[in-house]
């Protein structure tokens, strides 16, 4: 578990968000969602997200994974509830990373589950322009319903990572 | 067995770029895209280090990371685990990592200031499928060896540079598919390369010159190795990022302010192979051919075939 000092340090003090408007549409949008977690040891695990549900003020994000390709994720989590998550327009490479530590897993809802075909959607029209077809995306993102599970957290920092020398930046830094 | 980078080497051509996940010693996670994964063998793989970033950050304390890489075929992924090892700042895969950057920085108006560091060198610990219902892989289009074999007999006829020139390039186009190929060769004194042959272009281009270290060609010949690009304009995309990140930053004055905006067109992906690969077998067949052809002069060291 993540010390008392570290937590202290690293939560706002108050509920601004790190994030604005544009982020929020950006991130919901059908672009490429990768999330990252770590054990005890440090040692870090992976899984590709099938879409992200933000609250209107910016302090709630929910991302969709499938349960069976993010064991080691989901046992992170469940470990520290450190978690961070990138976000990359393919087409640009304009990117995000967001991050928090009070993650937690819950099933999702019917609108949750509707949100995820409607990011399948969007994220294949994305890459079609890209050369890759319609059936690729789909093997890319596909699993039961039954697999999806929910990781909301409060987002407590955030990160651009457009490639550059401006990678890296704080998101309030460049508002 | 241990799945090796060898069977999965297709997810490293770079069409998709690959997430790489690392951890500070604090225990908070990172994640970040990575643009192009480097092959180096079946046990290692190197990541271009050109910015003090979050990522090399924490593999400087804590060297263990995972990289997802996904097949552009079949959509299938490979989560990789790995352990840093070193940053190379020299030698043959720096040399060859530096060029192609440099090469795609020069495309995109920032030579001299978008340029490698560094070869961060990592010793891959496991690979596994990631789960899933992924699509069927494409039938292989040719048998590279009896292609090579042909093209080996067709070659050996040619008597005169001129018909061993024009033999390859209808060699590499219809025995391996490469429709567009350039042989360029070195006018050492003006420090260029000049066009000798080429197929597949609405223009010949032959007698067109191009400086050393301009574009990836000049950039391939004056760092004497091979540059392998196999997404253009993937990797164009990334420097054009990276350009107009700069162009917000502290490197706005020191970048070039005329460059080509366009995007590149597919077609040129195959010639940088296709001028390595004819670079190889015509020196190989001028060697034992023409003891009056091997005194020519070649413009890079033949490459070795990737």
């Amino acid at each position: 578990m993540l010390s008392a000092n570290f937590i202290a340090c690293i939560i706002p003090t108050d509920p601004t968000p790190v994030i604005n408007a544009d982020h929020i549409a950006f991130m919901q949008s059908g672009i490429s969602i990768n999330v990252a977690a770590c054990d005890r040891h440090n040692m870090p695990s992976q899984v590709r997200a099938f879409g992200c549900r933000i609250s209107p003020d910016g302090l709630r994000a929910t991302v969709f994974v499938p349960a069976s390709r993010a064991a080691a994720v989901l046992a992170d989590i469940r470990g520290n509830g450190a978690i961070a998550v990138v976000f990359s327009k393919p087409s640009t490479n304009y990117t995000i990373q967001i991050k928090g530590h009070d993650a937690d897993i819950s099933n999702p809802t019917d609108a949750d589950l509707l949100l995820v075909q409607t990011y399948r959607a969007a994220f294949a029209r994305e890459l079609e322009p890209l050369g890759h077809t319609l059936e690729f995306t789909h093997a890319l993102l596909n699993c039961p319903p039954s697999d999806i599970v929910a990781l909301s957290f409060t987002p407590t920092e955030a990160f651009s990572q457009t490639p550059g020398p401006k990678a890296g930046e704080s998101l309030s830094t460049q508002a | 067995m241990m799945l090796k980078l060898d069977a999965i080497r297709e997810c490293l051509e770079g069409a998709i770029p690959g997430t790489m996940a690392t951890a500070s010693l604090d225990g908070r996670p990172n994640i970040a895209l990575l643009s192009q994964v480097e092959f180096v063998d079946s046990d290692h793989v190197a990541l271009s280090y050109q910015f003090f970033n979050k990522t090399r950050q924490n593999i400087l304390v804590n060297p263990r990371a995972t990289l997802t890489v996904i097949s552009s075929t079949t959509a299938a992924q490979y989560r990789l685990s790995l352990k840093f090892l070193r940053t190379e700042t020299s030698g043959p895969l720096f040399e060859n990592m530096k060029a192609k950057l440099a090469g795609i920085a020069s495309h995109t108006g920032m030579s001299g200031v978008f340029r490698l560091l560094g070869a961060d060198i990592f010793r891959v610990l496991d690979i596994r499928p990631v789960l899933g219902k992924y699509l069927a892989p494409p039938p292989p289009q040719r048998n590279l060896l009896a292609s090579l074999r042909a093209c080996s007999e067709r070659l050996a006829a040619c008597a005169d540079l001129e018909r061993l020139l024009g033999e390859t390039l209808v060699c590499l186009d219809e025995q391996f598919g490469i429709r567009h190929t350039m042989v360029l060769m070195l006018d050492e004194p003006n420090a260029r390369l000049y066009t000798v042959a080429s197929r597949g272009y609405e223009k010949s281009g032959i007698g067109s010159e191009i400086p050393l270290g301009q574009g990836v060609i000049g950039v391939a010949a004056r760092e004497r190795t091979p540059i392998r690009i196999g997404h253009m304009n993937s990797e164009y995309a990334y420097g054009r990022a990276v350009r107009e990140s700069a162009e917000q930053s502290d490197w706005a004055g020191v970048l070039e302010t005329a460059w080509r905006s366009h995007a590149v067109s597919s077609p040129s992906l195959s010639w940088r192979a296709a001028v390595c690969s004819a670079f190889f077998t015509l020196k190989a067949r001028m060697t034992c051919a023409s003891p009056t052809m091997t005194k020519m002069r070649w413009p890079v060291s033949p490459p070795s075939l990737e």
